[in-house]
């Protein structure tokens, strides 16, 4: 039996050709120790040995090559049967593609053998030399050794040592604390060791020979690669594991505990495990968000993002830097983006960097995860990565499927969708309600395509387009209220076609480019009264580049720009706005119209600086310049965040140790108005963007390994807020003279997930008013929540089986109470009564408490993994009270009853 | 609304619908069962008939209202108030300021206030002149005013201590204790006018009761004030209007009886408004009410002529006729959305 030829790979650096070689430049501080020539970053490699000469030092700036595809010569023969080796040393020139140019014996063999070396050098594949990043050409000593099947007995001889360091693949200098090594000894003796907080370890006592090094760590990636050891060696490596993409172990919300730190002010570390996992939310990692603190509970079944105090509309939400109109499906029974597709979610409750406006809430930025396509036995990375999969699930309310797999070199696919059923079984039910004729229930549907090419480990090209579509359509026999008659038609639909290309030139600069195209349609229908028809296609542009400029500072400049060519055609009465009276019944409301065709611009510019001065300080100053053509509305929007480290390890230390952060930031944001509101049919031209100024200080203090308790206080200033008043022509006209505050405080209290629990306890206070102009007062924010708690845990119970629980308590939203002498007026014409209102939002629906409870089953085969979970929202069933209602002249009033015990049942195969 | 904030609205309009399907289906709840809108037990206005039911400027427009109260022994006051015309926004509760003069005045005769079931109301000349044009050339003029009425079991007198904003009448019993929604109802009736406008009202066709035609009480201006006489039932004799509690096997209620209501189609326009607006032909809204002082209906409203499928020739609705013998009283109106109602009254004999 024939083992693999060894392999030496040479620091070349000496043999460079490009002229750049000549050029002495400064270059960045030396690193941490590296492997002679980045062995832990070819893994495919099959064994190294040392070259007989130490290798020459690398000129500073400089990048060896290193051999991605090795290929196996033809053993002779005749060498073969005779138990014969021999070693070929070779001159391998390189292209600049990573190509092998020229092969060039430097000490033969004998002919059989050098022609098989020769030939197989001519098919290697390496990673080409770099100088201050930009690729090479460059020549190489290469020997290659060919061994016969006889295992050859390391003679007795002093052991070498292995030094080095884990670290996060793609993330300089940020090492992975208590990653697990395993070295396999040519003999079969196995020795373990462990990484320290700083990602270092010592392996002692090798013997001479090739040494099979697996690392592991949770959240990452298991690597295995060869190292060959001479006699005693003493080397030092780096090994950089990738963040894994599995399911269970990928990191999904804010900044992972390895990850650099953040430079906004809320540091907040969530996986998938937990947020798919949460009770009551059916798996939906996006809906289990909102058991964050920060996020109130909206209405029932509203499906709203309320942050902080803020407005819906006020939040943002992205996927991968492109705007998506909204974020679940109707009513928010499941979100657009499925959990399976979802790389991570930054949430910025307020205070978010530059490289977000337009929003003066928070912002939801969801990132698509990079096609599945590790390989894996009994749901363990096998370490490989040309596997296909395939996802399907269905549950009560829909069906989904995903499929991703490698296409060909680099390339990888995946393609997803999903389709509720809601409309099977809701038709028949609605029909037999007698109320109401269903001509089409509601109906959603999502879909994903995903290519990416991923020529090395820090570049991506990723191709993708997603959409949502959502429409239902009703005729009512028995109106709900005189003037609702016809039908109801409701369509939302988008589709976005994104390129995303992510590059590193060079070792401390990276670019990120983005580029969407995309349609948006809503239509929003009810009989003569209501007529939306809005159609947009954005176009939108993003441009990053970040540079480390040094160890103590990173630069930071981006383009956001948008242009989106808009069709509306509306007809509809004048809009309530929040705080009115009532207008009436629609009977009465006057329908205008507006057919516009515009284009809106929207360019946007930003800089940011990251100044580290010392490990214990971050201070990320920032400027943001907005222009919106459609107001000829310019805006500044500096803002400012800071993060300094009290006691335990430094900012750049990812060791979860005791540690206590303070952070604070503040910053101005500016949101251009709605259409409607700056249009000249229905709104007032020349109103300009509202503003916030938010402020934010608090603390972060991790207890151990898995306990963190974070605090946060904020107060945000809103002014210019648009509000309507009457103007000098008996209309209305808005303006920009309503003001509001928002203060608050959050708690987060969590046991970050281990192999057996995971759970955290959340508490937030909220005061949000707003006062509508200078002859009104303050009155409570229609959003506003003054206590939230929510506390949630799951556990595992082995064999597959897990059980968590949420329970919330939280305070009831404000509603505006009907006046205690008239509470209402008899509109004739519609022959509706219409309430008077009292003080707005002046009084509150009582406590909201609810506790749902979640139990999972999975049958991990070999290639696939069956499971199945029952989710039980409510399980007291206690019917919150959502809404007030009122009899028909609302002189009697009760209130509107919550879901009641609503158990889910789902089943997903995975392969 | 920009692409980058249509979110707002997307969402609003999924968390309606989404909350209208799961309320239809019961799976959110109201607390306590009201008693319907249909159910006459306590003072009532159902109806405001304008003729004409869309005005041109400077013309009169005469106001008469279906009302009721079932206590006979309670004399009922109405009044009137107008004097508000185009308030911002067109919204009435803008009006509601404009009141305190007016009541102050209480002298009907002056054009701005009225007692009884009737009121005339002229529309000022520049109603449509005064306006600030619409910034839509292709929106029809118009110009729209609110009249006021409150009717009252007891003595209507100045709310005391009522704000700007709030109604400026209270209703009061004999010991001056102010009394609420049974026996004082408010409300409100929009004057509209256009240069062209004339709207044809909506006419009432025959009703039945269980397959018979019953004849009726009165149709229109006919029922108000209650001064109508009303004929005898005799159920002896064979007369349609009787009903029998037939009850099926095990069941405590009477069996429901279909009342079919027909309707001269050729009374529901076209809506030349929403047509222009639309694009395309779109009827009047058109739709009936349905009341009863005793026994029960299976709901209080049904639609006549929707915008875009158009009118029908009748509609159903179930009575359920009372435990108890007696006469039973039911009102129905008939409404379009452009000013237009009209409305009957008759008995049913159990």
């Amino acid at each position: 039996m024939m083992r693999a030829p060894t392999l030496v790979l040479l620091a070349a650096a000496a043999t460079c050709l490009a002229p750049a070689s000549a050029r002495a430049q400064p270059g960045p501080p030396p690193g941490p120790p590296t492997a002679a020539p980045s062995a832990p970053a070819s893994p495919a490699a099959p064994a190294e040995e040392p070259a007989e000469a130490p290798p020459p030092p690398t000129p500073v700036g400089l990048e060896a090559p290193v051999l991605e595809t090795f290929v196996e010569a033809r053993y002779p023969e005749a060498a073969a049967k005779a138990g014969i080796g021999a070693e070929v040393a070779l001159e391998i020139e390189i292209g600049i593609d990573g190509a092998v140019t020229n092969v060039r014996v430097t000490q033969g063999a004998s002919a059989e053998f050098d022609e098989a070396a020769v030939a197989a050098a001519r098919a290697f594949r390496f990673r080409p030399a770099r100088r201050d990043g930009v690729p090479v050409p460059a020549r190489i000593p290469y020997r290659y050794r060919f061994t016969p099947a006889a295992p050859v007995v390391a003679p007795v001889e002093a052991p070498s040592t292995l030094t080095g360091v884990v670290q996060i693949r793609g993330v300089e200098r940020f090492p992975i604390g208590g990653a697990k090594l395993r070295a396999q000894l040519p003999d079969g003796t196995i020795v373990e060791t462990v990484a320290d907080d700083g990602g270092l370890f010592v392996l002692p006592g090798l013997p001479r020979g090739t040494i099979r090094i697996s690392i592991a760590a949770k959240g990452f990636e298991a690597v295995t690669l060869d190292e060959t050891f001479a006699e005693s060696e003493s080397r030092e490596v780096v090994y950089r594991l990738p963040v894994s993409r599995a399911l269970d172990e990928v990191l999904v919300l804010g900044d992972r505990p390895d990850d650099p730190p953040v430079r906004e002010v809320t540091r907040r570390t969530v996986t998938a495990t937990e947020l798919s996992r949460i009770p009551g939310t059916g798996g939906d990692a996006l809906k289990a968000l909102t058991s964050l603190p920060g996020f109130a509970r909206p209405p029932a079944i509203a499906g709203l993002l309320i942050v902080r105090g803020a407005a819906p509309e006020e939040t943002g939400v992205f996927v991968d830097g492109t705007n998506v109109p909204i974020v679940y499906h109707f009513g928010g029974l499941s979100s657009v983006v499925p959990t399976e597709l979802l790389d991570r979610i930054d949430f910025y409750p307020s205070n978010f960097g530059v490289r977000f406006g337009r929003y003066t809430g928070g912002i939801v930025d969801v990132g698509l995860k990079s096609p599945d396509t590790e390989c894996r036995e009994y749901g363990k990375p096998t370490g490989e990565k040309d596997c296909f999969h395939a996802l399907g699930q269905v549950d009560l309310i829909d069906v989904r499927a995903l499929v991703s797999g490698p296409l060909g070199d680099d390339w990888s696919f995946a393609l997803g969708g999903r389709r509720s059923w809601v409309d099977l079984w809701l038709a028949p039910v609605l029909e037999g309600a007698g109320t109401t004729s269903v001509t089409a229930a509601p109906v959603y549907y999502d879909y994903q395509a995903l290519v990416e090419h991923r020529p090395n480990d820090t570049d991506r090209l990723s191709l993708r387009v997603f959409g949502s579509d959502d429409r239902t359509r009703l005729v009512f026999d028995e109106p709900p209220q005189a003037g609702l008659g016809g039908e109801l038609g409701l369509s939302t639909r988008f589709v976005r076609a994104q390129a995303l290309y992510e590059t590193h030139p060079h070792e401390d600069v990276e670019l990120r480019a983005m580029l969407a195209v995309g349609y948006t349609g809503n239509a929003f229908s009810l009989g003569n009264n209501l007529d939306f028809d809005f159609q947009f296609v954005p176009v939108e542009w993003r441009t990053e580049g970040s540079w480390e400029v040094a160890e103590e500072l990173t630069l930071r400049v981006g383009l956001d720009w948008q242009v989106i060519p808009t069709w509306i055609e509306a007809l509809a009465p004048d809009p309530l706005r929040p705080g009115e009276q009532d207008p009436g019944t629609l009977v009465n409301a006057r329908t205008q119209r507006q057919e516009t065709e515009l284009t809106q611009h929207r360019p946007a510019s930003w800089f940011e600086a990251e100044v580290r001065p010392h490990p214990r300080v971050l201070v990320a100053p920032g400027l943001r310049l907005d222009y919106a053509r459609q107001t000829r509305d310019m805006t500044f929007d500096p803002r400012i965040h800071a993060r300094f480290a009290l006691a335990g390890p430094d900012l750049l230390s990812s060791a979860r140790t005791p540690q206590t952060v303070l952070k604070a930031g503040v910053g101005i944001f500016h949101q251009t108005p709605e259409l409607q509101e700056s249009d000249a049919i229905f709104g007032t031209p020349g109103v300009g963007s509202e503003q916030a100024v938010h402020t934010t200080l608090g603390l972060d203090q991790r207890l151990s390994r898995n306990i963190t308790v974070s605090l946060d206080g904020y107060w945000k200033h809103l002014s210019e807020l648009i509000s309507r008043t009457p103007d000098s022509r008996g209309s209305f006209a808005y303006e920009n003279e309503g003001t509001g505050r928002v203060v608050g405080g959050e708690l987060l209290a969590r046991y970050e997930p281990d192999d057996l629990f995971f759970g955290w306890v959340a508490y937030s206070i909220t005061q949000s008013v707003r006062d509508d102009g200078p002859d009104t007062d303050d009155r409570p924010f229609e959003y506003d929540q003054t206590h939230n708690l929510t506390a949630l845990a799951s556990f595992k119970l082995g064999n597959g089986w897990e059980v968590g629980g949420r329970f919330r308590l939280l305070s009831g939203s404000p509603y505006t109470p009907v006046g205690d002498r008239v509470p209402a007026i008899y509109a004739a014409d519609g022959t509706e009564y219409v309430p008077l209102s009292g003080e707005p939002y002046s009084e509150r629906l009582p406590l909201f408490h609810q506790l749902d409870l979640r139990v999972d089953k999975k049958w991990q085969f070999q290639s696939w993994a069956l499971s199945t979970y029952l989710d039980i929202q409510n399980v007291y069933n206690r019917q919150a009270r959502e809404a007030v209602s009122y009899n028909f002249d609302f002189s009697r009033q009760d209130y509107q009853l919550g879901l009641p015990i609503l158990p889910s049942l789902g089943v997903r195969g995975e392969l | 609304m920009d692409a980058t904030r249509k979110g707002a609205t997307a969402r609003a309009a999924l968390a309606l619908t989404g909350a209208l399907a799961l309320t239809s289906v019961g799976l959110l709840g109201c607390g306590e069962e009201f008693a319907p809108a249909s159910e006459v037990s306590s003072l009532r206005v159902f109806a405001v008939s304008k003729d004409p039911s869309l005005a041109r400027p400077g013309e009169e427009v005469a106001l008469r209202m279906l009302w009721h109260e079932p206590r006979a022994d309670r004399p009922t006051q109405i009044v009137w108030l107008a004097d508000c015309w185009n308030p911002p926004g067109d919204l009435f509760a803008a009006c509601l300021s404009s009141l305190d003069p007016a009541l102050e005045q209480l002298q009907p005769g002056d054009g701005r206030v009225g007692l009884g079931s009737t009121f005339r109301v002229t529309v000022p000349e520049d109603v449509i002149s005064s306006r600030a044009a619409s910034a839509d050339a292709d929106a029809t003029a118009y110009g729209i005013g609110f009249v006021f009425f409150a009717a009252c079991a007891g003595t209507l007198g100045p709310a005391e201590g009522a704000a700007r904003e709030e109604f400026p009448i209270a209703c009061y019993d004999a010991a001056g204790g102010a009394l609420g929604a049974e026996d004082f109802v408010v409300g409100y009736v929009a004057v509209e006018a256009t240069e062209e406008g004339r709207n044809v009202v909506p006419a009432l066709g025959t009703f039945s009761i269980d397959g018979r035609i019953i004849p009726l009480d009165c149709v229109g201006d006919a029922c108000v004030d209650d001064t109508v006489v009303e004929d005898p039932i005799d159920c002896a004799a064979g007369d349609p209007r009787c009903v029998a509690c037939r009850r099926g096997e095990g069941e405590e209620e009477c069996e429901a009886l279909p009342l079919v209501s027909r309707i001269d189609v050729a009374s529901i326009e076209l809506d030349p408004e929403s047509s222009a607006l639309q694009g395309e032909d779109r009827w009047e809204q058109t739709w009936m009410r349905f009341y009863a002082d005793d026994g029960e209906l299976s709901g209080d409203i049904r639609i006549v002529s929707d915008a875009q499928s158009g009118p029908r020739d009748e509609v159903t609705i179930d009575f359920i006729p009372p435990e108890r013998s007696g006469e039973v009283r039911l009102w129905v109106t008939l409404h379009d959305n452009r000013g237009g109602a009209t409305w009957a009254r008759f008995r049913l004999s159990r």
